[in-house]
């Protein structure tokens, strides 16, 4: 870092390259005096030629979003995926509905519906799959508990019987309340729990009918006599749908119509069932979306701004137009090369738009700014161009340069959204610099405006001059907070951490991932497993059986999972149990009796003294008390209602009652006679739609292995992922492609930043020829970045998936920023100022702005991956603008401030 | 199935032979062809009958026979047409692999007088009650449902519902079902009720406890 000593060389004579009088400027100058003998000309075919290339990007230029492509195709994981996905085509591109409802009845019954639904849209959908249901699950669940527990429901189903007999000859109010109340005056001590879903469910019943709200008792909690559970009332459905990615937003049908088939049937909430559509698909359409609306979104507010800041900054609305007219001439071109050497943008590489708008502004910017200061020092336009010309094409020349090579740093990493992203932005710097001397020039030739106008946009109040005189004014006191500032912020650099959880980077309000979000919540990991592949089938058992008693692993999966253990015992169970329950529980045989609205209010009334009786007896356990003081009440209310209610509304109501409290009746009562009828299931008779998604054709047996614990804590993945794939290194599946990922993608920035800071560091000491002013270019950069990083800390922006792409453009405005302002000071200063009062403290003050600005927008977005960017970027940008204006000229030596050609700025240093 | 209480007693050798003849009597069950389980079907009906009008008899003369005269009279029918050692082994659903052979033998024993107790008892006057016998069908795993229509005095109708099996070469029942509520399912509840709260000695007590109460 330059100190109060002399620089090694004379800032004059070791201009080199750059200076106006050395070959590459006055080869510009030319070429800018060149394009201002025809400017309409040259406008002419700068337009035809961004029309052009616009029309082809616009054809030619996809967009890919499958989030695996980002990668290089050669990391093992990905490899091991591709295997994976090739034999078991069933996992890959799916989409996954979840159904949740108030009972598990109706959950079941809704998956029934939406799949047959979904079967018969063949031309959109290839396959529906319910892993934890159908018909196999239907018949054989019951051989999946354990005997323990197998056989106390058993106890449990033997309980119910009497009532469940009883209710199926008369499956109507009355039934309902004759039968409990028998119940209650006979019932032991020890099975009034037996009751308590009954009665608990009595009371829901009555506060639904009285709100209007819909409510349905599941006789098979009761059955199983258990309190209401939200993971019992949970389906899903797997559903393949056709994909042509050969076509732009070829999920959305596929999505779209899965959401309408849910309204049809009335899967929004309001009738007790609730449809998510999520899974793979549905993420990345929903991620679409959201990217696009907040781009809009920030499109707009973006272009607002920058033209504001631009109007601001130039002083002049003719200047802010130009501006932006070269700035669109070079993204079309920019989008033209994209579209011919990537051919297919994804969701970073995406981000050129915004580097382009954030780096590209900066040389018309720095371009008008000193054409102005030289038009209001009296050049004529034709002088002050070739004069701008000379004094900042090296600079430019040189930026272009350096911020390439920070980009092309990115080509050969493994990341291959960066690498595409490094090309196509690298390539955008020598765009933008031709455009900024080539249509740019042409357009201030056309309509130079005049002195005294270049004279008033220089006047412009200077909001910060104060601010800006800081550095030169209190250069040590800025020396020393920024060397305690750089302290504490390489004290925070150890906790700098990158969030690999990609769904983090999604709207969370979006449906797919608020699904998500709830599986986790309830430590459901089953979306997120890792998958193993083993060659046979005792390679497969031996593996589940290592992966099993791994800590952070819950459970290793295998299609012998699928054949229960113990058979024999459980099927002894179930047919004695069968026996016991006897043939009398025949939904087909429920029958129902005609009441009249007087004789079940009649009943109502007898329940409920019945149940007064036995409250009055006292001797009831509290928990049963509580539930039958509350029914008693329900019950007390409902009569009350129906007595003052009018006939026609004293029937709807009840109706109501009975719904709510005997709609499931029926087909739980199915569901426990097709349980009762299970039968040994073997590896062989297993159904082929099921074993196929656990043995592929030629043999291979899949192992699904499943987390403890909750996947969404960054630590938790990170140990789940490496003890499987220390046992298993071709392991792979969601969790191993986001940590190989993360891993894949820190690591390409490592080596791509170590790439970039070697080149650049190069290129500048060749350019400039001196060790400390080299320096002096990259030390705003690093202190910046440096800041950064500890900022990521402090506000808790980690870095991610989208937001890391970040670095490269804080690099690129960084080095440029440098540049300008270390060419400035070597070139002296102008008249009767100091540094920071020059064009060039203003240009990189407002092109740091805009950048801020442009990108400050990306902050409102809602998609977090995109607002994430934003924020990061809004940081790491002011903070280079901090370092570059405030802490690099306190840094440089005072006679490099105070030149001896600005005598009436001497007091200022 | 129903030998299991019994070959306790019998050397290792016999124990051998009844599982083999056992299964030579599954296997032979189960290859059956229809018509011949449909010709068994009316021995089933008969069985059920043979109980019903055991019952009707001893109802008629209820009170000259008196609660033991209804008891002794019943005893030999109810013993013929149940296989009460099962029902017993069923009431006590996966208790009963907890049991010694001897309990086992206790528990056949006090069942057995229960449930004459309980028929002694029920059956215990005659106001015109009459019996109308349904259809058989066939159950699963080599079983008959028998259905039958208790029609007591006036039009009230109560729907008994009988499930024999096959046991020392004859049907016997195995369960009643009284307007579809299962009486193993009452039993098994009401066993599981006691066993767990206070263990299977009491339940024999229990048992005697009801069968004394029934002869008041």
């Amino acid at each position: 870092m330059p100190d109060d000593r002399k620089p090694a060389s004379n800032p004059r004579s070791a201009a080199g390259g750059l200076a106006p009088g050395s070959r590459l400027p006055l080869a510009m100058a030319a070429w800018v005096a060149a394009v201002c003998r025809a400017p309409v000309w040259v406008l002419i075919g700068a337009a035809a030629l961004a029309a052009l290339s616009a029309h082809y990007a616009a054809r030619n230029l996809g967009v890919n979003t499958d989030t695996a492509d980002l990668l290089s195709p050669d990391l093992p994981f990905l490899i091991a995926q591709r295997r994976f996905e090739r034999l078991f085509p069933d996992y890959d591109d799916t989409l996954l509905l979840v159904l949740e409802a108030d009972t598990p009845e109706r959950a079941r019954e809704a998956a029934d519906r939406l799949a047959s639904r979904v079967e018969r849209e063949s031309t959109l959908y290839e396959s529906v799959f319910r892993p934890r249901g159908g018909d196999f699950f239907a018949r054989n669940g019951l051989l999946f508990y354990g005997p323990e527990e197998l056989a106390s429901l058993a106890d449990q189903l033997t309980e119910a019987q009497p009532l469940l007999a009883r209710l199926s000859a008369d499956m109507s109010l009355d039934g309902l309340f004759a039968v409990l109340a028998e119940a209650v005056e006979s019932l032991e001590s020890d099975r009034q729990g037996e009751l308590t879903p009954i009665l608990d469910g009595l009371g829901r019943a009555v506060a639904a009918q009285r709100g209007g709200q819909p409510y349905r008792l599941s006789w098979e909690q009761v059955m199983r006599g258990e309190t209401p559970k939200s993971d019992a009332n949970r389906e899903f459905l797997i559903v393949k749908p056709r994909l042509d990615y050969g076509r732009l937003g070829a999920r959305a049908p596929a999505v779209e119509r899965l959401r309408e088939l849910g309204a049809e049937l009335g899967f929004d909430g309001h009738s007790g069932v609730h449809l998510r559509v999520t899974g793979e698909v549905a993420l990345a359409y929903d991620e679409l979306r959201t990217v696009i609306r907040g781009m809009e979104v920030v499109g707009v507010l973006a272009l607002l701004l920058v033209s504001g800041l631009l109007y601001m900054g130039l002083g002049s609305a003719r200047l802010a137009v130009v501006t932006l007219i070269t700035l669109l001439v070079g993204l079309s071109l920019t989008a033209a090369f994209a579209a011919i050497t990537v051919g297919r943008l994804n969701l970073i590489s995406i981000a050129f738009v915004v580097l382009y708008v954030g780096l590209g502004v900066d040389y018309a910017i720095h371009f008008i700014l000193r054409f102005e200061e030289l038009r209001s020092g009296g050049a004529d336009p034709a002088r002050a161009l070739r004069g701008t010309t000379l004094d900042l094409s090296g600079a430019f020349a040189l930026c272009a340069v350096t911020t390439a090579i920070g980009f092309y740093a990115f080509v050969p990493t493994a990341y291959a959204g960066v690498s595409e992203l490094g090309l196509i932005a690298g390539t955008s710097m020598f765009i933008s610099l031709l455009s900024s001397l080539t249509v740019l020039p042409a357009l201030l030739c056309l309509v130079p405006g005049t002195a005294r106008e270049a004279k008033r946009s220089r006047e412009t109040p200077w909001i910060f001059s104060a601010l800006l005189d800081v550095p030169l004014h209190h250069r040590r006191r800025v020396r020393l907070g920024t060397l305690l500032v750089t302290a504490a912020a390489l004290a925070c650099i150890p906790e700098m951490g990158f969030d690999r959880n990609p769904l983090n980077l999604r709207d969370p309000a979006s449906e797919s991932v608020a699904a998500l979000n709830a599986l986790f919540a309830e430590k459901d990991n089953g979306y997120w497993n890792i998958v193993a592949l083993a060659e046979d089938a005792d390679a497969a058992q031996a593996l589940a059986e290592r992966l099993a008693a791994l800590a952070p692993v819950d459970k290793a999966i295998t299609v012998f999972d699928l054949v229960p253990g113990q058979q024999e015992e459980k099927l002894a169970i179930i047919e004695d149990l069968a026996f016991v329950l006897g043939p009398g529980l025949d939904p087909g045989q429920i029958r129902k009796q005609e009441h009249a609205p007087d004789e079940t209010l009649a009943a109502m009334e007898g329940l409920r003294e019945a149940f007064d009786a036995r409250l009055a007896e006292g001797n009831a356990e509290p928990a049963f008390s509580t539930s039958l003081a509350s029914a008693t009440a329900a019950l007390e209310d409902m009569h009350r209602r129906s007595m003052t209610a009018p006939p026609a509304e004293r029937r709807r109501a009840l109706e109501s009652l009975e719904s709510s409290l005997l709609s499931t009746l029926p087909s739980s009562l199915r569901s426990l006679n097709q349980a009762l009828q299970a039968e040994t299931v073997s590896r062989e008779r297993l159904p082929r739609e099921l074993a196929g998604r656990w043995v592929s054709p030629d043999g291979v047996y899949l192992v699904q292995v499943l987390a403890r614990g909750d996947l969404t804590d960054p630590q938790t993945l990170a140990r789940f992922v490496s003890a499987v794939r220390d046992l298993e290194p071709a392991a792979t599946g969601p969790p191993v492609m986001n940590q190989g990922a993360g891993d894949a993608v820190v690591l390409a920035f490592k080596q791509a930043l170590i790439w970039a800071l070697v080149g650049i560091g190069a290129i500048l000491l060749v350019v400039l020829r001196s060790v400390p002013w080299s320096l002096a270019v990259l030390a705003p950069l690093l202190l910046a970045g440096l800041l950064t990083g500890a900022g990521t800390v402090l506000f808790g922006i980690p870095f991610n998936f989208a937001n890391i792409i970040a670095i490269p453009l804080l690099l690129g405005i960084g080095v440029d920023s440098g540049v300008h302002m270390v060419h400035r000071l070597r070139r002296g200063l102008p008249s009767g100022d100091h540094p920071l009062r020059t064009s060039t403290a203003r240009a990189v003050f407002f092109s740091t702005l805009t950048t801020a600005a442009g990108f400050g927008n990306l902050a409102l977005s809602p998609h977090p991956g995109t607002a994430s960017m934003g924020e990061l970027l809004t940081l790491g940008v002011l903070l280079t603008l901090v370092s570059t204006l405030l802490v690099l000229p306190a840094l440089l030596p005072r006679r490099a401030t105070c030149t001896s050609a600005n005598p009436s700025a001497r007091n200022t240093c | 199935m129903g030998t299991r209480t019994r070959p306790m007693r019998l050397g290792r050798v016999a124990q051998a032979t009844v599982a083999a003849l056992t299964a030579v009597g599954l296997w032979i069950a189960v290859l059956l062809p229809l018509n011949a389980r449909s010709a068994e079907t009316g021995n089933a009906g008969a069985v059920v009958s043979e109980l019903q009008a055991a019952l009707l008899a001893v109802m008629k003369q209820a009170n000259a026979l008196g609660y033991r005269g209804r008891v002794r009279r019943l005893t030999p029918v109810i013993t013929e047409t149940h296989d009460l050692p099962s029902m017993a082994r069923y009431a006590m659903g996966r208790y009963w692999q907890e049991l010694s052979p001897k309990d086992r033998n206790r528990l056949v024993d006090v069942f057995t007088r229960f449930s004459i107790a309980n028929y002694a008892a029920r059956f215990d006057s005659y106001k015109g009650q009459t019996f109308k016998q349904g259809g058989t069908k066939p159950q699963s795993r080599k079983r008959i449902l028998v259905q039958t229509v208790l029609v007591k005095s006036g039009r009230e109708e109560v729907e008994l519902n009988y499930v024999l099996q096959e046991r020392s070469g004859r049907w016997r029942i195995v369960n009643v079902m009284a307007d579809g509520v299962s009486e193993l399912a009452v039993r098994r509840s009401e066993f599981a009720s006691v066993l767990r709260r206070e263990g299977f000695p009491a339940l024999l007590d229990d048992l005697e406890a009801k069968i004394l109460e029934l002869a008041q």
